[in-house]
């Protein structure tokens, strides 16, 4: 057997690659609390992580920092996600951190916050996934306790809102060991059915009780299932992983037992306002076409040979009345002109010139005489005078001018 | 043929299709120019449509169902008030 004699650096270099040739150091959760915490210039921090049994040495160097999330400061009980490895120059092993998170309750917090991120730089949030939910839908799949407000409370609205829809309960464990593969089952047993909408929740309760809900298998399940998922998980403020990708989320089971059922009585109304709507327009189109016909009608009637002949009567009629208001016109100035005109006779009438004392005289034969040359003695003249006429014997001629009276 | 098939088209369509279609008859009924005859043919397949909507309506009540761990369909008793 030969001895061979190693260097220090041999051994401390064949330990770890010991180290790092462990799956289980490379990628390692302790957890323990923390003393003899050191923030060196450099931004490393040195601590170290005891519990009853023993320490051990850890180092978080400053690219890592954005690993840590709180002040970390002695007596704190933390978990520390890293690799174990040997620091060759003391032949000390030591923990290398990568991230370091409180521990209880602000663990499950950073589990959920870690999980979501993933989820969410995997697109399984992204709104161009989400399915809508369909409005009128026949059966209802519902994956939650059998027992409990959420499904009561389910049950209810969707009774009051529609008691025609069919609802099919999964009866699921919702909280402990168990309850995410139950909610899983769940999902693909509604979905082996065949239901149109499914409500995937539970009531309120602590961030553990919910826990369930931020399990990736289940939150994988919902975004996969081809079934619009509706999510309601405890109270308005709780937000789980499965709310994220569920297609809608709803704060509370109530909330979506409205979302998922519709209400028949809307659902009526919508159908009895239609029904208004389209009469009303059919007796609007009528009682147009029907004035149309109105007057169409009238305007024929005024083109009719009835209305044409009593048009032409009303003319002749108007025509007549005219004619006979011209004619009495002409007439009246005739009348006139008459009277102007017999005044003017009047004035000249021999018959005036004999009222007022003189005679007319002529001979027997009745033709005037006005020159006393032509009468001689013994002649018979006829004097005429206003009131009857005289016959007269001439006694004697007497002759004043020779000359014949004017008018001759 | 072509109304059998008309048919087979509508009893795929849903309510909300059902629905959209009905607001566009109404609003081509409402147009100036359409005709008494298309207003009548638009009036007659909206009766038709609501006929149609109405009978997708299912009417009978339904009680809750349970689906067990075998995969069958079970009534549901009355939920306890108990639990979580």
């Amino acid at each position: 057997m030969t001895k061979n004699v190693y260097t220090v650096g041999q051994v401390n270099s064949y330990i770890k690659n010991m180290f790092t040739q462990d799956f289980m150091m490379n990628r390692i959760y302790v957890k323990g609390e923390v003393s003899n915490c050191k923030y060196h210039t450099t931004g490393h921090i040195y601590f170290t992580l005891k519990d009853d049994s023993g320490a051990l040495q850890a180092v978080l160097f400053a690219g890592n920092r954005k690993g840590l999330s709180f002040p970390m400061k002695n007596g704190d009980n933390v978990i520390v996600l890293g690799s174990i490895s040997v620091y060759e120059r003391d032949g000390k092993y030591q923990l290398y951190a990568r991230e370091i998170l409180p521990d209880g309750e602000g663990l499950l917090y950073q589990r959920f916050e870690r999980l979501k991120r993933e989820l969410e730089e995997m697109g399984m949030f992204a709104p161009e996934y989400k399915q809508p939910i369909p409005r009128y839908i026949h059966t209802l799949g519902i994956v939650t306790a059998p027992t409990g407000a959420a499904i009561r409370d389910i049950q209810n609205i969707s009774r009051r809102r529609n008691p025609y829809v069919q609802t099919i309960l999964y009866p699921a464990l919702v909280q402990g060991e168990g309850a995410a593969a139950s909610i899983v089952n769940g999902i693909h047993a509604l979905e082996q059915l065949g239901v149109d909408v499914m409500i995937v929740g539970r009531g309120g309760g602590s961030m553990e009780d919910l826990w369930a809900f931020n399990e990736e298998i289940v939150a994988r399940a919902i975004f996969e299932c081809p079934v619009p998922i509706i999510s309601a998980v405890g109270h308005e403020t709780d937000t789980t992983i499965a709310d994220y990708t569920a297609d809608l989320r709803a704060p509370t089971p109530s909330a979506a037992a409205e979302l998922a059922v519709y209400d028949i009585r809307e659902l009526e109304g919508t159908l009895l306002s239609f029904q208004l709507e389209l009469n009303r327009n059919m007796t609007d189109r009528l009682e147009r076409a029907e004035e149309r016909v109105l007057q169409y009608e009238h305007r024929l009637k005024l083109l009719s040979p009835v209305h044409q002949l009593n048009e032409k009567r009303q003319t002749a009629a108007d025509l007549e009345e005219k004619l006979r208001v011209k004619m009495e016109q002409q007439l009246l100035q005739r009348r006139h002109t008459l009277e102007l005109l017999a005044e003017r006779l009047e004035a000249l009438s021999p018959l005036k010139k004999l009222s007022q004392g003189y005679a007319f005289v002529a001979d027997e034969q009745g033709q005037g005489i006005c020159d006393a040359g032509k009468v001689q003695k013994g002649d018979i003249l006829k004097i005429h005078m206003l009131n009857g006429k005289v016959s007269a014997k001439v006694e004697e001629v007497e002759q004043i001018w020779a000359e014949k009276a004017p008018g001759e | 043929m072509n109304q059998k098939k008309q048919q087979e088209k509508e009893q795929e369509q849903s309510l909300e299709e059902a629905f959209q279609e009905l607001e566009e008859m109404i609003e081509k009924m409402q147009q100036r120019e359409v005709t008494l005859e298309e207003s009548f043919a638009l009036y007659e397949q909206g009766i038709r449509k609501l006929k149609f909507c109405n009978q997708k309506i299912d009417r009978v009540e339904k009680k809750m169902l349970l689906l067990n761990e075998q995969g069958e369909l079970e009534p549901l008793g009355e939920l306890s008030e108990s639990g979580s």
